[in-house]
C-alpha cells in the first residue's frame, strides 16, 4: 500500500477544503477504500478521515414523507432501524443482503452509494465492451 | 509522521506511537500490542479470521485503520475470558467441536458474540448460519460450529434472565 498523509478534520467545511487537493480521498469506515488502496486500485497521497464529523450518522423523517440518512450511517444501522425498515422492506432486505455482518457494521451508506454508481458505471462500460464486439446494440453516445 | 493513539484493549489503556498511518487494527494488535490470538487470514475482509469487537460491534480488523480507531473500545479473544472461566461462546466451541485446526476459531467466536449481542438470530439455525457467513473454516466445522453458537444463545439468554429476575 502506497503511503498518504492522514488528517482528521473536526468540521464538514474543514473536510472539504482537506480533501480539495488533487489525490486526496475521503475515509469512512475503509471497508471498501482500503481493500482498493492494498490491491494498489486507489493510491490516495492524502486520507480525510470523516468518521467523527459531527451530524452525519443519523436518520431522519422529513416532513414530505421522505426520509434522509446520513453519510455515515452504517449499513447495518439503517437496515435494523425499525421505522426504516417498514417503509422501505425492499432496501433493508437488499442492505442485509450483501457483504457479511462484520462488514455491514463497519460499511456505511455514503461511502456504499458511492462505490454502488461506481459499479453501475463499470457494469454499463462492460456492456458498451460487448456491444462494440458484438457489433448488437452499437449506437453513437 | 508520527502519529500517537490510545486505545483501550480488554480492558486496559493502551497507548501507541504509529510511524505509518497505514497499520491496520489487526497488524497494531498482533505486531505492536503482541495479542496474537487475532488471526490474519485473507487481510482483505472476506475471510473473518481477524474479527474483534469495536465499541460492542464485531467488524473486520484488517480493513480497518488503527490510527482511525484512536479512543475506541476493542475486545479481542484474550479478553473473553474471566481468569480460568471460559466465556459460554468459548465453551460451547469445544463441547460441540466447532473447530478442527483451530486458525479461525478465534474470529469464529468474536463474531458469535457480536452475533448475540445484535440479538437478531433467536434460534433459528438458519439465520445463525447467515450471521456466521462472515466466517470462513476451511476444515469445514460449521456444523459443530452451528450447534455451538445456537447452544450459546440459550445459555447467555438464560443467564440475562436470571440476571434480571
Amino acid at each position: 500500500m502506497k503511503n498518504f498523509d492522514y488528517v482528521r478534520p473536526a468540521t464538514i467545511s474543514d473536510a472539504i477544503a482537506a480533501a480539495a487537493e488533487p489525490g486526496a480521498a475521503y475515509l469512512a469506515s475503509g471497508t471498501n477504500l482500503l481493500d482498493l488502496m492494498k490491491g494498489g486500485i486507489a493510491r490516495p497521497n492524502r486520507l480525510v478521515d470523516v468518521t467523527r464529523l459531527p451530524g452525519l450518522d443519523r436518520i431522519e423523517r422529513l416532513p414530505d414523507g421522505g426520509i434522509r440518512i446520513g453519510a455515515l450511517v452504517r449499513n447495518a444501522d439503517l437496515a435494523h432501524d425499525a421505522d426504516f425498515a417498514k417503509s422501505y422492506p425492499a432496501v433493508a432486505e437488499a442492505l442485509l443482503s450483501g457483504a457479511s455482518a462484520q462488514l455491514r457494521n463497519a460499511a456505511t451508506v455514503g461511502r456504499q452509494s458511492a462505490a454502488a454508481y461506481a459499479m453501475w458505471l463499470f457494469l454499463r462500460f462492460r456492456q458498451r465492451l460487448q456491444q462494440a464486439r458484438t457489433g448488437r446494440g452499437l449506437r453513437c453516445p | 509522521m508520527n502519529l500517537s493513539i490510545g486505545l483501550t484493549v480488554n480492558g486496559v489503556r493502551r497507548d501507541v506511537k504509529l510511524e505509518d498511518p497505514r497499520v491496520t487494527l489487526l497488524d497494531l494488535l498482533r505486531e505492536r500490542l503482541h495479542l496474537t490470538g487475532t488471526k490474519k487470514g485473507c487481510d482483505r475482509g472476506q475471510c473473518g479470521a481477524c474479527t474483534v469487537l469495536v465499541d460492542g460491534r464485531r467488524i473486520n480488523s484488517c480493513l480497518a485503520l488503527a490510527v482511525s480507531h484512536d479512543g475506541a473500545d476493542i475486545l479481542t479473544i484474550e479478553g473473553v475470558a474471566r481468569g480460568n472461566e471460559l466465556h459460554p461462546v468459548q465453551a460451547a466451541f469445544i463441547a460441540h467441536d466447532g473447530l478442527q485446526c483451530g486458525f479461525c476459531t478465534p474470529g469464529q467466536i468474536m463474531s458469535a458474540i457480536g452475533l448475540i449481542r445484535e440479538g437478531q438470530a433467536g434460534d433459528d439455525p438458519e439465520r445463525v448460519r447467515e450471521g456466521m457467513s462472515g466466517n470462513l473454516c476451511r476444515c469445514g466445522a460449521y456444523s459443530g460450529i452451528t450447534n455451538a453458537v445456537l447452544d450459546a444463545i440459550v445459555d447467555l439468554v438464560e443467564a440475562d434472565q436470571r440476571r434480571s429476575a
